[in-house]
């Protein structure tokens, strides 16, 4: 008790688990899989259309897991929609300094981006006899524009957790600035598993295949140089992942969220199994990240 | 200590001097959150949470000489009843040093009872019926007993 | 804005006796834990353990004997809601429940809580938890209502001692400079204030006189509000974006595109 590494170990552990955890993996999932579809259609990939178009399609039932996950975190549910109205007055909230408030108002902001998209990707592949959604995506104007500021809203969204988590007095998520990069890596790496997945199971042999096979690794690399600095910028608060069972969820990720999947695609071989690795890697690292500092009290 | 011809009962035995059966001085005193033998206080929850449970409190030396550990179940006898408490194992209580030898003292709060939001054994039924010398009031608030885990 | 009011407690003359504890539950009729049946936590004459939201109010005992017995002291210290004037749980609030009264208090609005448990995880000294009737955070509101009414709070009102002190926070910080030197000339030279400066999170309107050091109360030695995390953060992750982007744009680049 009186050699706490730090300060923070003098604060209480909110009851934040397994539905906080469910929207850090949707949501991840959700922007990177709108920043892959986005960057497809800039880049004026013509023949990974479809990938880009199952991406955009991805987002919102992502982001309605999300949402509810959200919701349901919260102990009085039937008053989520006080993060975005005051109670008193009736008037929009904005605390955007706040990143919990700043991130509601986001995910309604990205979920209309997705929409718009989706309604593109639908009208493409023939699902809506109306072909006015075709010019919400690229090439054009309209298309361009709705894909920049929805790929920026997606990294957001990606990322932002760690500022969240960083916004409190806990040990770890307020003693590491590493959080948002890490979350934000293994999301973009998450959703070009999935992608790749998709096209595996719908056996397209489209050459965006391989870009994401190589955007997964490149992502998981530079994101375990990001989760060493992690460990080393905490200094004496690392003692907190020394407890038995962060040991072995450290230990699991480390397996098969990062060594497995790399050594995999250094080989080039078992694409679909490193890719579902990679998933159930981001979420042992969501995992990992959300219960670590539990049990870490002065 | 006075104890009237009537109070030698069949009922009220007392040890020996010296009885190895009991070698520990026990003691009986009050906690601040409950009020006599609990018969109020223990019906009240937010008494009852401050002092939910009956205890014993013994030294760390007591402690490791018989095996118990804080929190453990012990049963604590004296020559007229037997009862179970739960040890709070604390540095408050000290051994004593008397004519060259180590005595052990036991501290027992007696606010419970077989009724109420938390119930226990009786502490009092452990003493002796002994009165003071000069109007006979029980003072049996210390005797000896004995402490074993369990 | 009327008076910064707050408590000053001083820890040397605490009893122990907990009437801080259950006035504060009368007062704001917060049930007991498991109904009044629950466990000796084995922890000295402490048993509610902590803060959190039924309990608003809690008193630490901390036995300080040596193995000799030659010296020895039992600590008595009577726990609450600091009121930072720069309070950490006020800046998260995402829903502007916690508010700052016009006594200078920092309170909750038990009707705009929606449970999200933000405050819970910024506070820097553990105080707040969820309520399980109300389902919403809750701590002490130094009695926010008997205020209005022009009394003073349940706690300070029922302490027998007087170590729960209520007044104007530039009063007690006299009275409590007064008393730090009054223990001092009497030989305790350990006695000194936590929290009655600005250095401490621009100063605590419910500081402490202490005895020993603040870890040993569980109180953080260096407590800072979460804001100061933020802008390091926010810097990161959208360094962390910009790569993850870079990543995805380097590779999808359509390398076979004539100039």
């Amino acid at each position: 008790m009186i050699d706490a590494p730090s300060s923070a170990w003098f604060t209480v552990h909110p009851d934040w688990h397994w539905l906080v955890v469910t929207y850090f993996f949707f949501g991840g999932l959700a922007g990177g899989c709108y920043v892959l579809a986005a960057v497809i259609d800039l880049l004026g990939r013509e023949r990974d259309r479809p990938l880009a178009r199952v991406g955009y399609l991805s987002v919102l039932p992502c982001l309605a897991i999300s949402g509810v996950a959200l919701i349901f975190d919260l102990s009085r549910p039937d008053r989520f929609w006080h993060l975005l109205v005051e109670v008193h007055t009736w008037r929009p909230l904005f605390q955007l300094w706040t990143p919990l408030n700043a991130g509601a108002w986001v995910l309604l902001a990205f979920s209309f981006f997705a929409l718009l998209s989706s309604l593109a990707a639908a009208a493409e592949a023939g699902w809506l006899r109306w072909r006015a959604p075709l010019r919400l995506r690229s090439p054009g104007v309209a298309g361009a524009a709705i894909a920049v500021i929805g790929a920026l809203l997606g990294l957001y969204v990606a990322s932002y957790e760690g500022a969240l988590l960083a916004f409190t007095s806990r040990p770890i998520w307020s003693e590491t600035p590493f959080i948002g990069p890490l979350l934000v890596l293994t999301a973009l790496s998450m959703a070009a598993a999935y992608l790749l997945l998709f096209g595996l199971w719908r056996r397209w042999e489209l050459p965006g295949m391989r870009v994401l096979q190589r955007i997964d690794a490149q992502a998981l690399g530079v994101a375990l140089l990001v989760l060493v600095a992690l460990v080393v910028s905490l200094g004496g608060s690392a003692r907190a992942l020394l407890s038995p069972i962060n040991l072995l969820l450290l230990a699991a990720l480390l397996v098969v969220g990062f060594i497995a999947p790399l050594a995999l695609r250094m080989r080039g071989r078992g694409v679909a199994v490193a890719a579902v690795l990679v998933l159930v890697g981001g979420f042992l690292m969501r995992t990992l990240i959300v219960f670590s500092p539990y049990g870490a009290s002065a | 200590m006075c104890i009237r011809d009537s109070w030698k009962t069949d009922g009220n035995p007392l040890a020996d001097v010296a009885d190895p059966k009991f070698p520990y001085v026990g003691t009986t005193y009050r906690l601040t959150e409950h009020y006599l033998s609990g018969a109020m206080s223990r019906w009240n929850p937010w008494l009852t949470e401050l002092m939910p449970e009956l205890f014993i409190e013994l030294s760390p030396e007591l402690a490791t000489e018989k095996g118990i550990a804080n929190l453990d179940w012990v049963k604590i006898s004296s020559p007229r009843a037997q009862v179970r408490a739960k040890a709070l194992v604390t540095r408050r209580l000290r051994p004593l040093q008397i004519d060259g030898s180590t005595v052990h003292h036991v501290g027992m709060p007696w606010h419970w009872g077989y009724e109420g939001l938390t119930t226990g054994d009786i502490m009092n039924e452990l003493t002796p019926l002994v009165g003071d010398p000069n109007v006979s009031i029980h003072e049996g608030k210390a005797f000896v007993c004995n402490v074993e885990k369990g | 804005m009327a008076e910064p009011v707050g408590f000053f407690t001083d820890t040397t003359v605490c009893i122990g006796c907990k009437a801080c504890e259950v006035a504060c539950k009368q007062w704001n009729q917060l049930p007991a834990t498991e109904g009044g049946q629950n466990t000796l936590s084995g922890d000295s004459y402490d048993n509610t353990r902590k803060l959190d939201g039924t309990h608003w109010r809690h008193v630490q005992f901390i036995e300080q004997f040596t193995e000799d017995r030659s010296d020895g002291r039992w600590l008595m210290m009577s726990d609450v809601c600091k009121h930072c004037v720069q309070a950490g749980c006020l800046e998260v609030c995402p829903t502007n429940a916690i508010i700052r009264t016009e006594f200078d208090t920092v309170v909750i609005q038990s009707d705009v809580c929606n449970g999200c448990k933000a405050c819970i995880a910024a506070c820097p000294f553990g105080v707040i938890d969820i309520n399980p009737v109300s389902n919403t955070a809750q701590k002490c509101t130094l009695c926010y209502d008997r205020l209005q009414n022009g009394l003073e709070p349940a706690c300070s009102k029922a302490c027998p001692t007087d170590s729960i002190q209520f007044g104007s926070v530039k009063e007690l910080r006299e009275r409590a400079a007064t008393r730090v030197q009054q223990l001092h000339d009497g030989g305790e030279k350990r006695a000194y204030l936590y929290g009655a400066d600005e250095k401490m999170l621009g100063g605590l309107n419910s500081f402490f006189l202490l005895v020993d050091r603040p870890e040993v109360y569980k109180l953080p030695p260096d407590p800072k509000l979460p804001s100061s995390n933020v802008p390091m953060s926010a810097l990161v992750s959208g360094l962390g974006a910009l790569v993850a982007a870079a990543i995805a744009l380097v590779n999808f680049r359509n390398r076979t595109k004539e100039p």
